[in-house]
């Protein structure tokens, strides 16, 4: 019996480790950004819809990745829009901007709750505007529902600093990302 | 007389604080001054288009609605001016009177030279709709850095919202409606989360204040969420006829981006020196509320309330109104609004009143 438990509890780990298959759907969730116009700190806050991306919960650790449809950001005003997409995102070039983590711990419990206790540091690599930089922030999962904070530098990703009419956005941007998860 | 006082000290600045719905935190991002009003910025302007105004055509928003192509203006150069009238229906059982006034007539001019800039606004109507040759501001305002920044001249200090409508209890009557501008110096912090002003001023007899007084003022404003601002201001000030200490708590809140509320109360304590009195506790209460259906078009909800001493039941004055702010295209601005006032100095009944107000900018 004893001889039993043991090998049931040595298959455990093994259990914990299969690669759970995880899909974020883009009508569900979100992304945002808040960048600041100096000198008067005028904040810009954009957003959209969430979204879509394939991920494996395995050996305590997401991987993945997501992509986003620059087009549906939405900055609430219209002309706004245009320069961002048109004139410094080249949207029509680079429709899609990609996530990719490369290093974000999960709760071994993360299996059955998917949930992480608190919030975790993660590494990953976004490709913007046709090119690639690593980013690191902080995530959260509850039940499902994944949020991430990370700061971009614009510069890094060849974006000229947005300026209108004496107004010049700040380098650094802040985004969140809401990736809502089900398991497949 | 009553209704000369309420409405021939109404007037200027068109500081628009509700804009806090839409992010802007700071008023510079629009207005050269650090308070809001007056001479707008190339972005300002720029935002009168894309943000305010229900239809627009490309350039319409820039000085003489971009008659002067803007690269024939030198780039040092910021040109405005304003004209606002108001037409003023009161009603009651005994009176029924209308009245039409020039608020505001003035050409304003500002040149930057490296980090300061002068600013002067020229042209001040009088009571009898005309428009006398003097200045009605002017200042310095120096770019210390991105968030500092210093203004000396003859301005209104920060104290309080800076609104519009002055006519409100918590501007015209504790000295900060028209004509009320001050020799004044003052500091400005805008920040991200903040912005802090300090000032020191002394009143001109000159003014329609009609006294000297030496007052400082202090204001600390907190923003939330990027769409809420609210703000704690104190002023003390002493004059040859009275010394008073003013403490006000505002707030200007976007619920969303079509729902906002701008609302003010301010606590006056002041002591009489000639004749010596009693000291005099009072409160100055005025709310905005708005909607704006579609762009540029505004229902408003108002209401005011002031009882200058709080142990005098007939120095209570109540307003109540609802209205309509229209900005069809930029450069006008019309606001439609019905009000039902009583101040129990005058009459036990309220009186009905309607204003219309036009204005238009260069």
């Amino acid at each position: 019996m004893k001889l039993i438990l043991a090998l049931l509890l040595l298959s455990l780990p093994a259990v914990s480790d299969a690669a759970i298959p995880l899909k974020a759907t883009p009508d569900k969730g979100a992304v945002t950004f808040l960048a600041v116009g100096r000198p008067s700190m005028l904040k810009i806050h954009g957003k959209a819809t969430g979204a879509e991306g394939k991920f494996t919960a395995e050996a305590s650790q997401l991987k993945g990745s997501a992509e986003f449809e620059i087009a549906k950001l939405d900055t609430g005003i219209n002309l706004r829009n245009e320069h961002m997409k048109d004139k410094y995102l080249l949207v029509k070039e680079h429709p899609k901007a990609k996530l990719t983590l490369t290093d974000a711990p999960l709760d071994a419990t993360f299996a059955t709750t998917l949930s992480n206790a608190g919030e975790k540091p993660f590494k990953g690599k976004l490709e913007l505007k046709g090119k690639e930089q690593e980013v690191d922030g902080t995530f959260t999962a509850k039940d499902g529902l994944v949020k991430a904070n990370f700061e971009i530098k614009l510069t890094k990703f060849g974006i000229e600093l947005p300026s209108y009419l004496g107004i010049t956005v700040a380098e650094n941007v802040a985004v969140a990302v809401e990736l809502p998860l089900q398991k497949e | 007389m009553v209704f000369l006082l309420a409405f021939l000290f109404s007037a200027p600045a068109h500081a628009f604080p509700e804009m806090v719905r839409h992010h802007y935190v700071n008023c510079n991002s629009c207005h050269a001054s650090p308070n809001g009003g007056g001479l707008l910025t190339e972005y300002g302007r720029g935002m009168a288009s894309e943000v305010l105004s229900t239809w627009n055509y490309e350039n319409e928003s820039l000085f003489l609605h971009g008659a002067i192509k803007p690269e024939k203006i030198p780039k040092a150069v910021n040109v405005g001016g304003d004209i606002r009238v108001l037409q003023v229906h009161r009603e009651d059982r005994s009176v029924r009177e209308g009245r039409f006034i020039l608020m505001q007539s003035q050409v304003e001019a500002g040149v930057t030279v490296g980090p300061v800039m002068a600013v002067a606004a020229f042209g001040k109507p009088n009571r009898e709709n005309q428009i006398e040759p003097e200045f009605t501001r002017f200042y310095l305002l120096a770019n210390a850095t991105e968030t500092l920044q210093f203004r000396a001249g003859r301005i209104l200090p920060p104290f309080g919202l800076n609104v519009a409508q002055h006519t409100v209890p918590t501007r015209q009557a504790l000295g900060f409606g028209y004509d009320s501008e001050r020799n004044t110096l003052e500091a400005h912090w805008n920040g991200e989360e903040w912005h802090g002003a300090f000032s020191a001023s002394q009143s001109r007899l000159q003014s329609r204040i009609g006294e000297n007084e030496r007052a400082a003022s202090f204001q600390l404003e907190r923003f939330f969420n990027d769409s809420h601002r609210v703000g704690l201001s104190t002023w003390s000030g002493e004059s040859d006829r009275q010394k008073r200490w003013l403490g006000s708590l505002h707030g200007i809140f976007g619920f969303t981006k079509h729902l906002y509320l701008l609302s003010e109360v301010v606590l006056q304590s002041k002591k009489m020196k000639t004749p010596r009195a009693e000291r005099e506790e009072g409160i100055y209460h005025f709310g905005r509320f708005g909607y704006e259906i579609t762009k540029g078009v505004h229902l408003l909800a108002l209401e005011e309330f002031s009882k200058s001493n709080l142990k005098a039941t007939k120095t209570q004055f109540v307003s109540f109104g609802a209205g309509a702010l229209w900005y069809p295209r930029p450069h006008f601005e019309l606001e439609l609004t019905l009000n039902q006032r009583k101040n129990l100095q005058t009459s036990r009944e309220f009186e009905d009143y309607a204003y219309l107000t036009l204005h238009y900018y260069l």
